[in-house]
């Protein structure tokens, strides 16, 4: 119970969080004139 | 009910067991030994961090300290205090005299590895300014590529020509005679070396070598040949080209874009 | 009803006074920078006219030399000691105020009592660092009279306004001090806060303009390459290192400062005689390393910020810092900074202590440990391996294939982003020590505070590895932006979610204040010793990156002492006036400890 009481919103929260980060970093990048992934 | 180990000898595993951990990673499974040097440093840290650990409370620390405190005050244990007395300094004093023992071994030398750059330079007879000196070549690879791939090629058999028998026909450093050579030549394809230099850098350490090394680099013992010698100035832009070609390093610019 | 409109009347005298002052000393500072660009049209024609001449070419006959003194080390101790000063009076206003204005918040008066402390403190400090800017001046005047007549020739506006403005800032800060228990209690007190927020404006003016001529010396603007002025006196202020020394000093200060009244606190506790004494010096060191870790926190990168300008600025100057001769000293410059996040944890695990609740939370911290000295371990170690011989033929060269890639920045970014992040942490743990959650959604809060860091953690090394190691140098720079500011945002949710998770919480008990190890306030000692000594170091790479130039590139440093020294004896140098100014502050918190003291001698004065 316990688990599923920490596993569900853990689980939520860190899809959540990941996509929150990289759109920050791809904002970052961007403000700087660069794209998140390196092409050459 | 378990055994349980005593926090001072619990802090002396941890320490052992990183220690041998270390060497165990490094010098025997990636096969790059760790420097002596820097392992002493890492073992300082890793003491204090465990200092810090074992000792943040007052119960922790009791624990911990008990045995020494048994040792040096407990009137019951004078036997072991004695013998602990007297082998203490008769342990440092041999490593002391080991260390001071004078050893055939060349003493160590720090090399500043990357030199800054002077700010100009004589090169091919004439004062160059290194900071604001750019790649005549460096333009085409937007302008015009198929005659900047026919400048990277020539690059390439001037490099073929010359450099690999030093820096390696993969420019990684192991050409044929690197083994025969200290400091070994440059490995252009470690991200530490070309990709983060500026390509006036690049033509002030070709044409120049080793004896245009300035005075931070010392020992001067670098095989590096004075290119300007024995290369024309685009032959160095041209082989310049070549070795970020090659590599996928791109120079270090100016400013962002 | 008389009593209450002469009361307003009177209150009315004070706000018109207050603001007269502070428009005043607006328009002195943007006066000033008016009458400094005003130059510029008078200037143009000047320096057509040729009233700026460009810079000597000096000989060493041209540095005049007192017997038995050496001149570069003079000047480079008393501008060392004066800055660690400056710092520190810059500083403890800016605590103070904000604790100041905590207490007016709170009503709770032990916030204004410490901050009545720590002023107390630095007025000492005040007259000392005012005592060591005039040495500096006058050396600088002795020693290198040239130098300082052709900046002073450029910057003759901003020196004499900085003059002006100590007068401000005195009023200022002998008004706060001494005006403390008068101006108590309802209108006053926002007076009172008034006048210590134009200190700090004084304060920091002051520092703007010193960073100026300093970094005019590193990234000269304004002037042609022989070193003729065009009379455009703000763009030889606003000078390309101008901004980045001042965000980096501004942040620093505090951390700094904060360090200070720490070892104060940690003093004052050690030497308690009452229980009551130490229960209130415990909470003050705590308070003091609160503040430093505050600002300890966005420091690290207000430091790259600046190296990559320098680097952005000169390639040569760049990597003679980083590159050349002096990154043995940024080796040394990690320990010290590695040294100062261990202080810092050290001291809160210590203090965990003081809540009977801690024990929920103590097993955790092996864990931070493991992690913070693994950064640290990554964070110093250097790129070029002091190697034997052996070693260097086993390694086939002086690059390690694993830790050759440590020893470059997106390595040490990653580690000290992920170093900030776990101070952090400890600090969460700590608050939680002593309170148990009421709300239903505990589980689901913690979860999600996991979930945060996990995922911060995660962008950190994506962006340190990927774009350190697989991309060029313009993204592998770039790239420490989102960087650090994954870290502020996971520092600030983290904050936030808990302060939403502990709402309506219970406390597990009192705070024991006072009941912390001795060994916690070594901890504080350390942390100021490790900062002041880091300090000099970072302050002798700055001055030292010119190498033979006064002014880069403009005029040539021609005298006998230009040369840059061994790194030993530079250590030595900053060692040596790191003591010294240990022993001044030593005798900065003596006074400030005999300034209450009485003593009562029996006989000695006439009867009646």
């Amino acid at each position: 119970m316990t688990i599923k009481s920490f596993f569900l919103p853990f689980i939520l929260a860190l899809v959540a969080f990941a996509v929150g980060f990289l759109l920050l970093d791809l904002a970052m990048m961007n403000m700087q004139g660069l794209s998140l992934i390196f092409h050459n | 009910m378990a055994m349980k180990i005593p926090r001072l000898l619990q802090a002396a595993l941890v320490l052992i067991g990183v220690y041998v951990g270390f060497i165990v990673v490094f010098d025997v499974l990636l096969q790059a030994i760790i420097p002596s040097s820097l392992l002493a440093m890492y073992m300082f840290f890793v003491t204090a961090g465990v200092f810090m650990v074992f000792t943040y409370d007052e119960e922790g620390t009791r624990e911990l300290v008990a045995p020494i405190k048994a040792l040096v005050e407990d009137p019951s244990k004078r036997l072991i205090r004695n013998i602990v007395f007297v082998i203490v300094p008769l342990a440092a004093g041999a490593a002391t005299y080991f260390q001071m023992q004078p050893s055939f071994e060349a003493p160590v030398e720090l090399r500043t590895i990357h030199p800054a750059p002077p700010t100009t330079a004589k090169i091919y007879g004439k004062q160059v300014n290194l900071l604001k000196l750019e790649n005549p070549f460096r333009e085409l690879e937007k302008e015009d590529p198929d005659q900047f791939r026919e400048l990277v090629d020539e690059g390439a058999a001037v490099y073929i020509r010359n450099c690999q028998f030093c820096h390696g026909d993969k420019l990684d450093g192991n050409g044929p005679y690197a083994a025969g050579l200290n400091p070994t030549p440059l490995n252009f394809q470690d991200v530490g070396t070309i990709a983060q230099l500026q390509e006036s850098y690049l033509f002030w350490r070709i044409s120049t070598g080793g004896p245009g090394l300035p005075k931070e680099a010392a020992p001067w013992i670098s095989s590096m040949p004075v290119w300007q010698d024995f290369l024309t100035e685009d032959e160095i832009w041209k082989v310049i080209l070549y070795l970020y070609d090659y590599t996928g390093h791109e120079p270090r610019s100016w400013e962002h874009e | 009803m008389n009593r209450s409109r002469s009361n307003k009347f009177r209150q009315a005298l004070i706000v018109l006074a207050l603001a007269v002052v502070t428009v005043a000393l607006a328009f002195l500072v943007f006066d000033q920078v008016n009458a400094i660009a005003a130059e510029q049209d008078v200037a143009a024609e000047t320096a057509a006219t040729g009233n700026y001449g460009p810079a000597p070419k000096l000989t060493a006959a041209d540095y005049p030399t007192i017997a038995g003194v050496n001149s570069r080390v003079a000047v480079w101790i008393f501008a060392q000691l004066h800055l660690w000063f400056a710092a520190f009076v810059l500083a403890v206003p800016i605590f103070v105020f904000i604790i100041e204005a905590i207490g007016m918040r709170t009503r709770d008066k032990r916030y204004d009592d410490m901050a009545y402390e720590f002023i107390k403190v630095s007025i000492t400090a005040y007259s000392l660092t005012a005592v060591l800017g005039g040495l500096l001046l006058f050396s600088l005047i002795v020693f290198y009279p040239q130098l300082f007549t052709y900046m002073a020739r450029i910057f003759k506006g901003s020196m004499f306004y900085y003059a002006l403005l100590f007068f401000v800032e005195s009023a200022a800060l002998y008004i706060y001090y001494y005006g403390w228990h008068w101006l108590q209690g309802g209108f006053k007190k926002w007076v009172h806060l008034t006048i210590g927020l134009v200190l700090n404006a004084a304060g920091t003016t002051l520092m703007l303009l010193a960073n100026a001529w300093l970094t005019f010396m590193m990234s000269p603007a304004g002037v042609d390459p022989a070193g003729v002025f065009n009379g455009d006196a703000w763009a030889a202020i606003n000078n390309f290192l101008w901004n980045p020394i001042n965000i980096h000093r501004f942040v620093a200060n505090i951390a700094y400062g904060g360090s200070i009244v720490g070892a104060y606190a940690a003093f004052k506790f050690l030497t308690a005689g009452t229980q009551q004494e130490r229960a209130h010096y415990d909470w003050m060191g705590y308070n003091a390393n609160f503040i430093a870790i505050c600002a300890l926190l966005p420091l690290p990168f207000a430091g790259y910020y600046l190296a990559a300008e320098i680097y952005a600025y000169s390639q040569q100057m760049g990597i003679t810092l980083m590159g050349g001769i002096f990154a043995w000293l940024f080796i040394i410059q990690a320990v010290l900074i590695g040294t100062l996040f261990l202080s810092a944890n050290y001291y809160l695990w210590c203090g965990m202590g003081r809540s009977d609740g801690a024990r929920r939370y103590t097993k955790y911290i092996k864990y931070l440990a493991i992690v913070l000295v693994g950064a640290f371990l990554v964070w110093f170690t250097p790129h070029t391996l002091v190697l034997t011989n052996e070693e260097l033929k086993s390694l086939g060269g002086p690059y390690h294939k694993i830790l050759g890639p440590l020893g470059i920045m997106p390595a040490k970014n990653t580690a000290v982003n992920v170093m900030i992040i776990f101070t952090a942490l400890s600090f969460m743990f700590y608050r939680r020590a002593n309170k148990t959650a009421t709300v239903s959604w505990v589980n689901a809060g913690n979860a999600i505070q996991v979930a945060l860091y996990t995922a911060g953690i995660a962008n950190i090394m994506f962006l340190g590895i990927y774009h350190g190691y697989f991309t060029n140098t313009v993204y592998k720079v770039a790239a420490s932006i989102p960087q650090v500011l994954t870290t502020l945002v996971v520092i600030a949710a983290s904050i936030t979610l808990d302060s939403f998770i502990y709402r309506r919480s219970t406390d597990v008990g009192p705070v024991h204040w006072g009941r912390i190890p001795a060994r916690a306030q070594y901890a504080l000692f350390l942390l100021a010793v490790a900062f002041t000594w880091l300090m000099g170091l970072m302050g002798y790479i700055r001055s030292g990156i010119r190498q033979h130039w006064h002014i880069v590139d403009i005029m040539r440093d021609t005298s006998p002492d230009a040369f840059t020294p061994t790194l030993g004896y530079a250590a030595n140098v900053v060692s040596v006036a790191a003591i010294l100014f240990m022993a001044m502050v030593i005798f900065v918190f003596w006074i400030a400890q005999v300034s209450t003291s009485k003593t009562l001698p029996a006989g000695y004065w006439k009867e009646g």
